[in-house]
């Protein structure tokens, strides 16, 4: 008895181990079922919505907003900047976020930032980045080393940043004004789909001060 | 004293100067010069005892060179290994004192290396290298005193991770000691285990008595599981009897191995904890940008709310003198004016009540002072009006003639705060212009009661029946743009249910009210309504305002 109980067990603990990335019925592509991020210390997991027939109902139905402000976005709108997908997205978050070679940035306002971001995502609202006296403490965070009045970003991480969608300017406008202040193109990269399309694919949001998924 | 007082100066400003990440390198190299000691220590008895003698004298030779490099480095400074000069005087002078240590320490090991040595040379490693690891533990512990960086509760993770490498080589060295003869070594040695052990199961599952709080990222808890068995392994052969050379070999490599294992570890750890302390940073940092914003925001609805006060002063004025609700009319119009005079005050010199800091730009000095112009005389016909309990007709008259003056350099100091708190952020000036537009209704509530009550009155009846209907055109029209937005003036359409519902509340009141004011003569009753729903319509407006303020639109 107890030896068979002693397989059940063996058995159950293999496939259950094995099977968790198996099992869900939407994955974020054939290899990869999810991806884990180091929140403060704490894995937050990225995964695609489970029910099939789920949609949006929160503000990103929407498909028009008023112009200005809100024109659709270039493909690649500042030339020397690479322009991110969702896939390459995670991949960074995967690669350069938890191994702190790289930093997610949320370029919209913290109000809503704080209401559901992607996970591992550091707000700087992109009116910071155009304040003098916020730009030292802001590079120096970024990894940028003013020596003798100069910056020197030789260590400076490499920036993904994101706002609300194609139709939204203002993480194009951060680029800008860090463009503006001598930081290499190739190390800032742009993830256009920006919070619209991460929820169209039904990809994982987290609220930062709650530090729990936002259900949407 | 003076240059006593040029060095502390310098000090601290090279204090201030020295980035985190220099900090964080320094922390980390004087951290590992104790497991350092400890390898040194193991390598001399592995020679000793003839223990993969080549490949000890190998590393010992590399470490020695790479211990008195990061010691020299800690005190003036090594690019090639990323430290910069401590001018921490302790710390220097600590520093010193532990190079004066190491020079015997050092010939001894020197000894073995040149198979010179004798038993008191292992005696005098063997007493010795304990009070070394003392010091440099010391002189780790003042860094990181001196660290005024963001403190993380995890860093306790790096700190015992990191001990947990100079514990693998301890306790290597230990058997080493026991197998040359020392047999007082086996409780130092069985202390040493438990703590190591105690350490990894603590970086595993928590322990309060650490500090350590349980692990939860996989990677690291895999690379934690797989140190959990290597130590395992390790710890069997970690035993206070006699070896053969063959385990002793096999001792020596498994503490190796343990120690790479425990440094990888030790780098997760940093890296997570580095990203943490960046996340703290930059949240503090936008916090305090954030707290200019806002303060922004709050100072341009206290101006716009004056507007609304000085058109509710005018219209309890008259409502006073009509002996109308007397007792509650005096209250508020006291109120009123109190305010009026405070928020003024408060936004040249600064109110705490009131979140108001001085004014410290000329234009916004220079807009104060025109409102303060208009203000005093108001402000004594008010008080003028309260004292005589509405029967002063000359104090009444004057707040009649000049209410509106007061109103148009109010709203002037208005624009003058949005001009200077101008963000060229599409999104946020069009919420500022919502909460102007929506603030303007709550001042356009009063006045069209005050011209009504005017035009009732017989005082300028066709002036002020034209001015109200002008009033009631106005609210009427913001009011729909509100609701249903307007691209000519940037207003966007609000989807936000409660604003929405908010909106629609007041849309109700007024379309009760508006045929009221419209109406040429009214019946007592219906200036009753007036009067009564007036309030309520402000009050109604008022939450909106404080919504378009705070709920989020896209």
């Amino acid at each position: 008895m107890r030896a068979l109980l002693f397989v059940l067990l063996t058995v159950v603990w293999v496939f259950g181990a094995n099977g968790a990335k198996e099992k869900l019925k939407v994955n974020i592509t054939k290899d990869i079922p999810y991806v884990d991020v180091d929140v403060w210390g704490v894995p937050i997991r990225i995964m695609r919505i489970q029910d099939t027939n789920h949609k949006l109902r929160n503000s990103y139905i929407r498909t028009s907003r008023p112009t200005p402000p809100f024109y659709i976005q270039r493909f690649q709108p500042i030339p020397g900047i690479e322009t991110y997908g969702e896939l390459e997205t995670i991949k960074f978050i995967r690669d350069k976020l938890n191994n702190d070679e790289g930093l997610l940035i949320d370029a919209r306002m913290p109000q809503w930032y704080r209401q559901g971001t992607i996970p591992g995502a550091m707000n700087v609202p992109f009116t910071m980045l155009a304040q003098k006296r916020y730009v030292d403490k802001v590079l120096s965070l970024f990894g940028a080393q003013k020596k003798n009045g100069k910056w020197d970003f030789s260590n400076a991480l490499t920036i993904l940043f994101f706002d609300n969608g194609p139709w939204c300017q203002q993480a194009v406008t951060a680029m800008k004004h860090l463009v503006a202040l001598g930081y290499p193109k190739n190390k800032i990269k742009y993830y256009r789909g920006g919070m619209q399309y991460w929820q169209i694919v039904g990809l994982t949001v987290f609220n930062p001060v709650t530090h729990k998924e936002v259900k949407y | 004293m003076a240059r006593l007082l040029v060095a502390l100066m310098l000090c601290i400003s090279w204090s201030i100067a020295m980035t985190s990440a220099e900090m964080a390198r320094a922390i980390n190299l004087a951290g590992k010069q104790r497991m350092l000691i400890q390898r040194m220590s193991k390598e001399a008895l592995m020679i000793a005892l003839g223990v993969d003698q080549e490949a000890a004298k190998a590393g010992l030779k590399k470490d020695m060179a790479l211990f008195e490099r990061t010691l020299r480095g800690l005190a003036q400074g090594d690019k090639e290994l990323g430290l910069v000069p401590v001018e921490d005087e302790n710390i220097q002078r600590a520093i010193k004192d532990l190079q004066n240590r190491w020079q015997p320490f050092r010939e001894a090991l020197l000894k073995v290396l040149q198979g010179n040595f004798d038993k008191s040379t292992i005696e005098y490693i063997k007493n010795n290298n304990l009070d070394l690891l003392k010091r440099m533990n010391a002189i780790v512990e003042m860094y990181v005193a001196l660290n005024k960086g963001e403190k993380v509760k995890r860093a306790q993770a790096i700190n015992l991770s990191g001990k947990e490498r100079m514990l693998s080589q301890k306790i290597a060295k230990d058997v080493l000691l026991i197998q040359y003869g020392y047999k007082d070594q086996a409780p130092v040695l069985k202390q040493d285990k438990k703590l190591f052990a105690r350490i990894l199961q603590g970086l595993q599952k928590g322990d309060k008595g650490l500090g350590l709080e349980r692990t939860r990222l996989p990677w690291i808890k895999k690379e934690l599981a797989k140190a959990q068995k290597m130590w395992q392994e390790y710890a069997k052969l970690a035993k206070a009897q006699k070896l053969p050379p063959q385990k002793l070999k096999e001792l020596v490599d498994k503490s190796n191995a343990l120690l790479a294992q425990m440094n990888k570890i030790t780098k997760m750890y940093e890296k997570s904890i580095n990203r943490e302390k960046r996340a703290r940073a930059l949240s503090m940092l936008v916090n305090e940008f954030m707290g200019e914003e806002q303060q922004a925001k709050h100072i341009i609805n206290l101006a716009g709310k004056q507007r609304m006060l000085t058109q509710r002063m005018s219209k309890l004025a008259l409502l006073d003198a009509l002996n109308i609700q007397k007792k509650q009319t005096e209250k508020l119009l006291k109120a009123s004016y109190e305010l009026y005079d405070k928020t003024l005050k408060g936004f040249l010199v600064g109110d705490s009540d009131l979140g108001l800091p001085p004014a410290k730009n000329e234009r916004i000095k220079e807009a104060i002072a025109k409102v303060q112009e208009a203000w005093e005389p108001f402000k004594k016909n008010v008080q003028k009006v309260l004292a005589s309990h509405g029967k002063d007709p000359e104090a009444l008259a004057y707040i009649i003639a000049n209410n509106e003056e007061l109103l148009r350099r109010s709203n002037d100091l208005v624009q003058t705060f949005k001009k200077e708190y101008a963000t060229h952020n599409f999104l946020e000036d069009a919420r500022k212009e919502i909460v102007d537009i929506a603030g303007r209704q709550r001042m356009l509530t009063q006045k069209m009661t005050k011209e009504k009550l005017l035009t009732t009155l017989g005082v300028e009846p066709a002036l002020n029946r034209k001015k109200m209907l002008a009033t009631v055109e106005l609210f009427d029209t913001s009011l729909r743009r509100l609701m249903y937005g307007d691209k000519k003036h940037y207003i966007i359409k609000p989807t936000n249910p409660k604003l929405v519902a908010q909106y629609k509340k007041v849309a109700k009141l007024w379309e009760e009210l508006k045929p009221l004011y419209l109406k040429k003569k009214n019946s007592p009753k219906e200036m009753g309504i007036i009067i009564k729903k007036n309030p309520i319509l402000l009050k109604e407006m008022d939450r909106a305002v404080k919504l378009s303020e705070t709920v989020l639109e896209y």
